[in-house]
């Protein structure tokens, strides 16, 4: 096991070296700088700026420097917040993507495989139709639609929640909706096909055939083999959903992290970019191993020997 | 006389899908007495898992419906148990072991952990007597190092051990009744010997009966007393194994007896085989099912179907070649290699 870990923890480095380097490099090729934007500065004040943040310096001499300063764990200054580094801004808008994230997957994942069960169990039956009725619904309303929905209703008609913004628990709930209606229809879906699959399996007639009760049946052998490609499924998904969704924290005005992806690409924020794409990466590379941990527990074929 | 265990009478059991209407089984009936061993032969598709899968009520309803019939256990009708009342008999009055050692047993559960599921489900033990009541099974059915093994989990296990590990199951709550569906099919020869060997042994250890399903007349030789025939959900021929090997009396049973290869010397090159495909099961002939295929067929073969004969010994047999009018069939046209197959006086245990 624990060399297991060290060989994973070794992985894990190499992935995010390599992550590092290609998103750099890729960066770096677009077209343009990010001192270009509708107000034209002069020749002289942009090759200023450039020369302030290092950035007349050769490519492969930039690149090193990014990387010593990334060993020490700085992502270095943003390019478009005036003195703020990228840590800090990290720093202040990832708690609260990763707040409305936790509480959206605490909401989801119960309901959305307790759907999903119901559902394969059901099958055929109205509460089934129901079940895959929600699951498609969720998964085809693009989450700007269903927020702006949830905002008229619930806070222009009835005036019962906030609008917008990010202000306390009250201030909480439209965007939790909104989120994990999305990601408990995707948990239904998946969940839903598992359990049939293992539904029909053979396991569960010998389970039958030796008396075990029907509670049983479906707790010990159905759920619990059912919830492997749940499992898989999870790891990338708590790592994008904590990172923050653009839409739904736009529509809601959330200051949280998901605007700095979308913004800081077009803008043409290397530091910032690059500090992102490491920090999800860092972020899906844990996600992952945790998973791979979690599949042990699940299913003994998987696990790693001793 | 030995006791009857389980009697099922005139069974008909269909499945309802999309297509139509599938007759699984039509119109079974036969029992099991105590100690002895009922093998139901047939081809695949013939109805022989369904029919005992829905005595347990194994099988899904819907789609499936047991439509008419009785089934008697210990003289009682469990015929409209429900599933609550059927599952406390499950494991504890009658068990089933499955053809597909590889996929019956739960990926995810440790060996030890799925017999003592089913002690656990019937008796009121603890925990540990629980164990040590898996532990002793698994010395049983002759697996080593039980306490290693309890802990296994199937993966980790050859198909003839895990075959081993459902005999286990299936009998260590003490059923008055095994069914075992086709338990060696999915093994490998060397092994299907030992399967069978102990499943032979435990049988007279626990006193208990067996109904073996399988298209192998060579099991059925080595196991059974008494062998019902199945064709397209019905029982064409039934009797002891005497009678149905030495002196089979239906055609299809002369095809089946016809098209067991043989390994000696002067046997012939080609394999026999009975012509044709079993009728489809959305819409049976009206007549006997399998007149299209049968070499003798008459012209009331076609349009009515046989009542059953009774000959002596419980003999029966449906044919109309049995009827008084019927030309006769010489012996020796029927079937030409009955000595090949190695039939041994089974002793009655009971």
């Amino acid at each position: 096991m624990k060399n297991y870990i060290l060989q994973r923890l070794i992985i894990s480095v190499i992935t995010i070296f390599v992550l590092a380097t290609v998103s750099f490099f890729l960066l770096r090729s677009l077209p343009g700088n990010p001192f270009q934007t509708e107000t034209v500065l002069s020749v002289e004040t942009e090759a200023r700026m450039m020369a302030y943040y290092g950035l007349d310096k050769p490519l492969f001499e930039q690149y090193l420097t990014y990387l010593g300063n990334l060993l020490h764990g700085d992502l270095g200054y943003s390019l478009k917040y005036t003195n703020r580094t990228v840590n800090n801004m990290i720093a202040s808008a990832f708690p609260i993507s990763a707040t409305l994230g936790l509480i959206s997957l605490g909401v989801a994942v119960p309901i959305g495989l307790f759907l999903g069960i119901i559902s394969a169990r059901k099958r055929g039956k109205a509460v089934d139709y129901l079940c895959v009725f929600i699951s498609v619904i969720g998964v085809s309303i693009p989450s700007f639609i269903m927020g702006s929905f949830l905002q008229y209703i619930f806070a222009v008609k009835l005036q019962l929640l906030p609008i917008a913004q990010w202000k306390g628990l009250k201030f909480m709930v439209l965007p939790t909706v909104a989120l994990s209606l999305s990601l408990l229809a995707t948990l239904t879906r998946v969940m839903r096909a598992s359990m049939l699959e293992v539904i029909n399996q053979d396991y569960i007639k010998t389970a039958r055939a030796k008396g075990v009760p029907e509670d049983k049946v479906v707790l010990r052998h159905e759920i619990r083999n059912a919830m492997v490609p749940i499992v898989t499924m999870l790891g990338p998904m708590v790592a994008s959903v904590l990172m923050g969704t653009f839409v739904i924290e736009k529509i809601f005005a959330i200051p949280g992290l998901g605007q700095h992806f979308v913004n800081s690409i077009t803008g043409l924020d290397y530091t910032m970019t690059l500090g992102l794409t490491v920090f999800y990466g860092t972020f899906l590379v844990l996600a992952n191993f945790i998973v791979d941990i979690a599949y042990g527990i699940i299913d003994p074929r998987i696990r790693i020997e001793k | 006389m030995a006791k009857r265990i389980l009697e099922v009478k005139n069974m008909h059991f269909s499945f309802y899908t999309y297509a139509g209407e599938v007759h699984a089984v039509n119109g079974v009936s036969f029992y099991v007495d105590q100690g002895e061993t009922l093998a139901i032969v047939g081809e695949s598709g013939c109805g022989k898992s369904v029919t005992v899968q829905s005595i347990m009520k194994l099988t899904p309803t819907p789609p499936g419906k047991l439509k008419q019939g009785k089934i008697e256990y210990m003289g009682e009708d469990i015929t409209h148990y429900t599933q609550k009342e059927i599952s406390s008999m499950r494991g504890k009055e009658m068990s089933m072991i499955f053809q597909d050692p590889m996929t019956s047993l739960n990926p995810t559960m440790r060996i030890g952990h799925q017999i003592a599921e089913g002690i656990l489900s019937h008796e009121n033990i603890s925990k540990e007597a629980a164990k040590q009541k898996a532990i002793e099974m698994l010395i049983k059915v002759g697996l080593p190092n039980p306490e290693k093994n309890f802990m296994s989990y199937p993966h980790q296990f050859s198909g003839g051990m895990r075959q081993r590990v459902m005999i286990a199951i299936a009998l260590v709550c003490n059923p008055k009744i095994l069914f075992a569906d086709e338990p060696t099919t999915a093994l490998d020869v060397t092994v299907q010997a030992q399967i069978l060997e102990l499943m032979n042994t435990l049988k007279r250890e626990f006193k208990a009966s067996v109904v073996l399903i399988t298209h192998d007349l060579g099991v059925v030789a080595k196991t059974a007393q008494r062998i019902a025939v199945m064709y397209a959900g019905k029982i064409v021929e039934t009797g002891t194994a005497r009678d149905v090997f030495y002196d089979p009396k239906h055609p299809y049973t002369w095809g089946l007896l016809d098209s067991v290869p043989s390994t000696g010397a002067q046997s012939s090159r080609t394999l026999n085989s009975i012509e044709g495909s079993p009728p489809d099961l959305f819409c049976l002939p009206k007549g006997c099912s399998f007149a299209a295929r049968c070499k003798y067929c008459m012209n009331i073969c076609r349009e009515i179907a046989p009542e059953e004969t009774v000959m002596d010994n419980g003999h029966r047999a449906s044919c109309w070649l049995l009827d008084c009018r019927a030309p006769s069939v010489p012996p020796q046209k029927r079937v030409s290699r009955v000595s090949k197959l190695d039939i041994k006086e089974t002793a009655h245990v009971g």
